[in-house]
């Protein structure tokens, strides 16, 4: 298990986690209209690489098929609003029905398996799902993908619009908010502690008792939910959903951005992503062939923090493998 | 006071805001006010600068900066500097809207040039609308400027709809009239499917299979078994490494004895027969605007290859080994005039002038001329389509030599406008 980090380091990232969400919580009105979007963006892949790390850091499985449940999630939402003509209500409930069912299903199938055999798994799935939107291109439209209007958000009384950033932003960040709080709260709980019991040592978590297949199944199907809200919202911010959107080199970013942040943790997979995609939208501007720089940070990230960023701001940069609940 | 917060030290503090910082620079910056009649007038170009079509981009890219330059040699534009921006949206359509959104916000581009991939096109679309935008896109799929368009998007080459109504009903009298498509399993792929087979079905012709492939595949074989047996006429569309390998395979398994085939010059973009040992030969294409120069030997296309550099006969870059996109490139070339032109007529000064420059480009006759080295053409009101010359062409010992060329005044017989964007309001 992770050494805790000294109270000085922990009470210093404690006051800076404090003033980044104070940031968040004020971002629209300090932003242009760019950084505005983009800070919604970062928020929707940060949820989307946290709910990654439930499977990666905390259960020690790696999956590549988390790129399954984004795009359902993406795809429902997109597809109640033209199809069924619905509000924007019953589409986040069609995602989140059809992210949690898609789970569960190829979940059943995939945690029968473990280690490289797992991997696999995964990416056959997220392919074979890949290619099925592709075919059905009448309805999903497939690589020229789909882009629907969003009727307004009824709150009470108040109808608010999507197109509005504002009520974009603040809307996506409460649902990451909530998100964030109760994963915090599941690896708070027995459940969590059995996940990371899983990682730690299967073998024993089975011979004290636990249905190891169960938990890993829970695990997975809390991570594969927690992706289709990811693609909800990114569904709702964008207007437009896309059969790449499935393509497992989707979750191929999202295992990169929580190793980069510190997997095992629910922070580092939004620290993760906040600094790569901001270091990628940069750097692609000034140079086309950006991803051989992004390669070279991460490969440097592995060898000198396997921990990732937040290990290294906790001093825990030099030890292997993934920190533990935090 | 707290024992933990009186032992954080400054540099555990520093370290953590530090992170927090990086992550942050750049996104607080103050921004240069614009608006000021004296500003430069910001051109974005989402270009596809790498990915699937960059063979292609490269050449935008080239068109876009000499057309720039060249008119900023002559004084800019109603007296004000043009700026170029060019972001690459990776032939990817997540990426390219993304892309398009920030050349608005970030780079406060006034108007865009889009990308050649009909997909990237799609998606930035809606966008265009939502940031009132006018995005010229340089892909082919008809419904960019039909159901899935809006007013603030122009075209000013080809569509899949002009390209059916120009090349179809001769190849149809002339070749065969019964035909099989394999293509592109994508907007561009399936926009040229259904244009051609309406075209064909008008002029008596009888479609007998169509073939998606997917983006990518290597290997044709399983595709081209499908071709039933009976096609006159086999018709592709791809691009890049799947051009070469549609080429390749269907010359391998002798389709060039057993049917005529036919493309548009998309599918030869940025590729010479001579570099694909004759896999071509024999093929019919639609051009643009012809390869060779000695087809189109006027002063201004002369000077637009002058000033990218390419060779007469296989438009290939001097000192390099990169071909023309012969039929695309002046495209670009041309948006960049468009908006010039636009600027001028409408008396155009600010974004918020852009209904105005929308309102004075539709309908606008363009005159051959350096700004417009294709030909005259019209950019006609209700769906914002130009309307323009095309010639057909075939690949005969290593060349593509044009056979006779399809006036524009032919083409609008079959091609009149689906909608119109005139009814739709800002």
């Amino acid at each position: 298990m992770a050494r805790p980090a000294p109270g000085g380091r922990l009470r210093a990232i404690q006051i800076a986690g404090g003033v980044v969400l104070l940031f968040l919580c004020a971002a629209p009105y300090l932003l242009g209209t760019y950084f505005r979007v983009f800070v919604t963006e970062m928020l929707i892949w940060g949820l989307f690489a946290m709910a990654f790390d439930i499977i990666y850091g905390y259960t020690g499985m790696l999956s590549f098929g988390q790129s399954t449940f984004f795009g359902a999630g993406a795809y429902a939402v997109g597809l109640t609003l033209v199809h069924a003509g619905s509000g924007v209500w019953l589409a986040l409930g069609a995602a989140l029905l059809v992210s949690l069912v898609l789970a569960a299903v190829i979940g059943y199938f995939a945690v029968k398996v473990s280690g490289h055999y797992f991997v696999i798994i995964t990416v056959v799935f997220s392919l074979v799902f890949f290619r099925l939107t592709l075919q059905y291109k009448a309805v999903t439209g497939g690589d020229d993908g789909l882009s629907f209007q969003i009727p307004a958000l009824n709150v009470g009384p108040l109808a608010l619009s999507f197109y509005n950033p504002v009520v974009n932003y603040y809307f996506v960040f409460a649902v990451v908010l909530l998100s964030f709080l109760v994963c915090f709260l599941v690896m708070q709980s027995p459940w969590g502690r059995i996940f990371v019991s899983i990682r730690e040592n299967e073998h024993r978590a089975r011979l004290i008792g636990y249905n190891v297949e169960r938990y890993k199944l829970l695990a997975f199907m809390l991570s594969g939910l927690f992706a289709g809200v990811a693609g909800a919202l990114y569904a709702l911010t964008f207007r437009y959903s896309n059969a790449a959107l499935l393509h497992w080199t989707v979750s191929g970013q999202g295992v990169l951005w929580a190793i980069v942040g510190g997997a095992g943790t629910l922070v580092g997979p939004f620290l993760g992503t906040g600094l790569m995609v901001s270091f990628t939208d940069y750097i692609g501007f000034w140079f086309e062939n950006y991803q051989i720089l992004v390669g070279a940070v991460i490969i440097l990230m592995v060898i000198v923090a396997p921990r990732g960023i937040l290990g290294v701001l906790m001093g825990e940069g030099g030890k292997g493998g993934t920190s533990g609940g935090r | 006071m707290d024992k933990d917060l009186e032992s954080t030290s400054r540099r555990d503090f520093l370290k953590v805001s530090g992170a927090a910082a990086i992550a942050t620079a750049g996104w607080i910056s103050p921004r240069a006010a614009k608006g000021a009649t004296s500003a430069p007038i910001i051109i974005g170009h989402q270009c596809d600068l790498t990915g699937g079509i960059s063979s292609w981009g490269y050449w935008h890219d080239k068109a876009a900066k000499a057309a720039v330059e060249e008119i900023n040699k002559a004084g800019g534009i109603a007296g004000r500097e043009v700026k170029l921006v060019t972001e690459d949206d990776e032939t990817n359509p997540t990426v390219g809207a993304r892309k398009f959104r920030r050349l608005i916000q970030f780079h406060s581009a006034d108007f865009v040039i889009g990308s050649v991939h009909s997909g990237v096109n799609i998606a930035s679309t809606p966008v265009a609308k939502e940031l009132r935008t006018v995005y010229i896109p340089q892909g082919m799929a008809a419904e960019m400027t039909e159901d899935k368009g809006n007013r603030y998007v122009f075209r000013v080459g080809s569509d899949t709809y002009s390209q059916a109504a120009a090349g179809a009903p001769w190849v149809s009298a002339n070749i065969g009239k019964k035909w099989t498509f394999i293509f592109a399993d994508y907007a561009w792929g399936w926009s040229h499917f259904n244009e051609h087979k309406k075209v064909i079905e008008q002029v008596g012709g009888q479609v007998l299979a169509d073939i998606p492939v997917p983006q990518g595949s290597k290997d044709f074989i399983p595709y081209l078994a499908k071709v039933p047996a009976e096609t006159t006429e086999l018709y592709s569309i791809f691009f890049g490494a799947d051009s070469v390998a549609y080429f390749t395979q269907s010359k391998q398994l002798g389709f060039d004895k057993r049917m005529a085939r036919y493309t548009m010059l998309c599918t030869h973009e940025s590729i010479s027969p001579k570099d694909i040992q004759g896999a071509s030969e024999g093929i019919y294409l639609l051009e643009y605007l012809p390869r060779q120069l000695k087809y189109k030997d006027t002063p201004h296309n002369r000077k637009l290859r002058s000033l990218v550099h390419i060779d007469p006969v296989d438009g290939r870059e001097e000192g390099g080994n990169r071909v023309v996109a012969s039929s695309h490139y002046w495209a670009v070339w041309e948006s960049v005039w468009l908006i010039k032109a636009g600027i001028e007529k409408s008396g155009w000064k600010s974004k918020k002038d852009t209904p105005d420059w929308i309102r004075a480009v539709e309908g606008m006759e363009l005159k051959e001329s350096f700004a417009h080295p294709q030909g005259d053409k019209v950019v006609r009101a209700q769906d914002h389509k130009a309307v323009i010359d095309f010639w057909m062409s075939r690949v005969e010992n290593g060349e593509i030599n044009v056979k006779f060329k399809i006036p524009k005044e032919e083409v609008a017989k079959k091609f009149p406008p689906r909608v119109d964007l005139t009814k739709e309001t800002f």
